[in-house]
């Protein structure tokens, strides 16, 4: 009885410890990122809920290797197993907004009280297999990192329908918007220092551009991605400016390695990574530098080890551990010439000399602005045009006027986070570039989406800021508040283009 | 920063967030929107060629909003366009409940508005026919959907397209119960139309929390002017 009532004693101090320690970690938080985290939290959950089952790239393709993977621990692409489940192609029948093969914008799904009611009403009577699923899909090539991720949520929701397990994982992605939104404010902090409206600049452009908060919170590895890209663009400044110590070195080559088993597009970070722990390390005093290269082994073990693994296991089944291009067909072989003009004219006008681009010419306004600002579905759900412009115009606007100011950038420390940063950008181009032109060639149509470009949302976060910290006093509250007010009316905007492209 | 910067700040916030919201609250009041629903059927090839007096129906479906008027998609056999007429059935009973009819003389691919007699309410169960009325024949688009289809009595594979119109458009605004009422379809048993209420007045909170946000960041910008010295500076 007293051995009870101490256990239960030390039990309620250990449950008191637990809330106190809570209590000082949420009163660590500043403000300003609290209240922001709350709206982020509000448009998050809306976007996982308003969002149709299926209508977000390749959402299908993502669900149905989730499933897999919780359901029988591997992973999917069997040629002798079909593509889905039972349970999720029998939601897929009912809802048949899955289905549809033309844009919402011209045929409305039915919205079907009775279909719904009949789906019910199978799933209450029927046994439907959901580890029957497991065959070749888009998404059958991607690592498994997500996929673990996401099946926290269908684990945690197995009682569900599959409709029920689908918007589980969608509200569970809203935890990854706020780690996001964190990272950018962090970011902003590391780089700017602790100054607030910088930073609520950073973390709102990360957490609002709003075809990121409908990435995040939809059943996409893409999610994931952008948050340890983010996390790995602080991680790493951290790295250059506090000379590589060993806990930052090895979170920043952990971020990376969970990222390149996140989306194989991450091997793009690694350049930008390595630069990062050389500069580190080259600031420690010179008779530091052989123990700090002891002190940061675990860190790279941290990086190979999992990579290593991913490939090992992907040679040995068979899987090819990143997406693979198929080979150019016959008589348009890759040359650099033609790479260098097709990158070019995606950016600017031909010249004389130049042949016609095989890819459509200046597609980077309707790529970069119009498909990464604000395009939803399955990029069949545009805003209303001219906004795209007013968009265009803001960011060349922030991205000239940091260019300007980055001129002007001296000292060893900040001429290296501006090459980290700029390493980090150019390496995630190049690599969609080149497999953009390689499919081209393959296949003769363009790769390039706007969301890939999403992983590095945190530089221009960055610019955002940058640029505030260095207007005048009066007119950074302003001008931060103005940000922060269009892109809260943008999110509105966005949310209300999705309910009555879908619903109405 | 000063109390006056921060004032400013929260000043410009509301003043974009105010205008950005009645300006969308304006336009959602002015859109005025004539679908009542549809089939979810792409309209994407030829279901069948109906030549002169042949019919094609489809049905039972239940109507899931009042309508008064029916958007098809036809091709010409030739020129001119035939006529058609549409007739809308109680599928029980087979009782007509609507009729309209299309004008000949088109001569490319068309998607016309055919303007009901009387319209038919919510909660029917009814069939829809395509009657060619001649001279030409012309093929009704549509594609794959869950319905039957008959041409002249015999089940065909595809279902033609058809769009169910309002007989009075409605404003964008208005139909914000209809849209959370569809929304709460096929999610989780817990959600219905209420949460998507509930998250409206949530959004709103949003804002409130960005000007508690903007205001405590530009109170707090010159907190740590020292540090703030230390990173990223021309």
């Amino acid at each position: 009885m007293i051995l009870s009532g101490t256990v239960q004693v030390s039990r309620r101090g250990e449950a008191a410890g637990g809330l106190r320690a809570a209590r000082r970690a949420f009163a660590a938080v500043p403000s300003p990122l609290a209240a922001l985290l709350g709206v982020v939290a509000i448009f998050g959950v809306t976007w996982a809920l308003i969002v149709p089952p299926g209508q977000s790239p390749d959402s299908t393709s993502h669900f149905a290797y989730a499933q897999t993977l919780a359901e029988n621990f591997a992973l999917p692409g069997n040629p002798l197993r079909p593509g889905v489940s039972s349970d999720q192609r029998q939601a897929i029948i009912a809802d048949h907004v899955n289905e549809i093969t033309s844009s919402p914008l011209t045929v409305k799904p039915d919205w079907s009280a009775a279909d719904y009611q009949r789906y019910l009403n199978t799933v209450a009577h029927t046994h439907l297999s959901r580890s029957d699923g497991g065959g070749p899909s888009s998404a059958a090539p991607n690592p498994p990192l997500y996929y673990l991720f996401a099946d926290l949520a269908y684990w945690a929701d197995s009682g569900g329908d599959a409709f029920s397990r689908m918007y589980a994982m969608q509200l569970w992605g809203v935890v990854l918007l706020l780690l996001t939104v964190t990272g950018g404010w962090l970011l902003a902090g590391e780089v700017l220092g602790r100054r607030r409206l910088p930073q609520l600049a950073c973390a709102a452009v990360v957490g609002f551009v709003p075809t990121e908060t409908f990435l995040a919170t939809s059943i996409t590895p893409d999610s994931l991605l952008v948050t340890l890209w983010t996390l790995g663009l602080w991680l790493g400044a951290r790295v250059i400016s506090r000379a590589a110590r060993p806990v930052d070195a090895a979170a920043l080559c952990a971020v990376a390695a969970a990222a390149i088993l996140t989306k194989a597009t991450s091997y793009a970070l690694l350049p930008a990574v390595a630069f990062a722990l050389a500069i580190g390390w080259w600031a420690r005093p010179k008779e530091e530098r052989i123990k700090a290269l002891r002190q940061l082994a675990p860190a790279l073990l941290v990086l190979a080890a999992p990579v290593l693994a991913w490939v090992a296991y992907s040679r040995a089944n068979g899987r090819s551990p990143v997406n693979v291009v198929a080979p150019a067909v016959a008589g348009s072989s890759a040359n650099p010439r033609q790479f260098l003009s097709y990158v070019w004219q995606f950016y600017l006008p031909r010249l004389q000399f130049m042949s016609p681009s095989i890819a459509e010419p200046g597609a980077y306004f309707s790529i970069w602005i119009r498909e990464a600002w604000a395009t939803f579905g399955w990029l069949d759900v545009p805003i209303v045009q001219w906004i795209y412009s007013v968009i265009g115009w803001i960011c060349g606007a922030f991205l000239v006027a940091g260019a300007v100011l980055m001129t002007r950038v001296r000292g060893r420390r900040n001429l290296a986070l501006l090459a980290y940063f700029v390493l980090a950008l150019v390496g995630l181009l190049a690599l969609l570039h080149v497999t953009d032109y390689l499919t081209i060639l393959s296949s003769g149509y363009a790769l390039l989406q706007g969301r890939y470009v999403l992983p590095v949302i945190g530089l221009f976060g960055l610019i955002v800021a940058f640029v505030i910290s260095r207007l005048p006093t009066p007119l950074r509250a302003p001008v931060c508040g103005a940000v922060l007010g269009a892109l809260l009316v943008l999110q509105v905007l966005s949310l209300g283009t999705v309910a009555e492209t879908y619903y109405t | 920063m000063s109390r006056a910067s921060a004032r400013w700040g929260v000043i410009t916030f509301a003043v974009i967030a105010v205008l950005g919201l009645v300006g969308l609250l304006s336009a959602a009041a002015n859109d005025k929107r004539t679908v009542a629903f549809s089939l979810d059927i792409p309209p994407v090839s030829e279901v069948t060629i109906l030549s002169p007096q042949e019919s094609a129906c489809e049905g039972p479906l239940e109507t899931q909003a009042a309508f008064g008027g029916i958007q098809i998609f036809l091709i010409p056999g030739a020129v001119p366009g035939a006529a058609f007429e549409l007739t809308v059935r109680d599928s029980g009973s087979g009782a007509l409940l609507a009729t309209g009819h299309l004008a000949p003389g088109y001569t490319t691919r068309i998607a016309p508005r055919i303007i009901l007699d009387s319209a038919v309410p919510a909660g029917r169960s009814v069939e829809v026919c395509l009657h060619n009325q001649g001279p030409t024949r012309a093929a009704p688009i549509g594609g794959p959907g869950n319905l039957v289809e008959r041409v002249q009595g015999q089940i065909v594979p595809l279902d033609v397209t058809l769009t169910f119109l309002r007989r009075h458009p409605r404003s964008l605004l208005s139909l914000l119960p209809t849209a959370f009422d569809r929304a709460a379809l096929f999610h989780p048993r817990l959600v219905g139309a209420w949460t998507f209420w509930l998250l409206t007045g949530a959004l709103l909170v949003a804002f409130a929390l960005g000007v508690v946000a903007l205001a405590r960041a530009a109170h707090g910008d010159g907190d740590d002017s020292e540090e703030a010295n230390q990173p990223l500076r021309p």
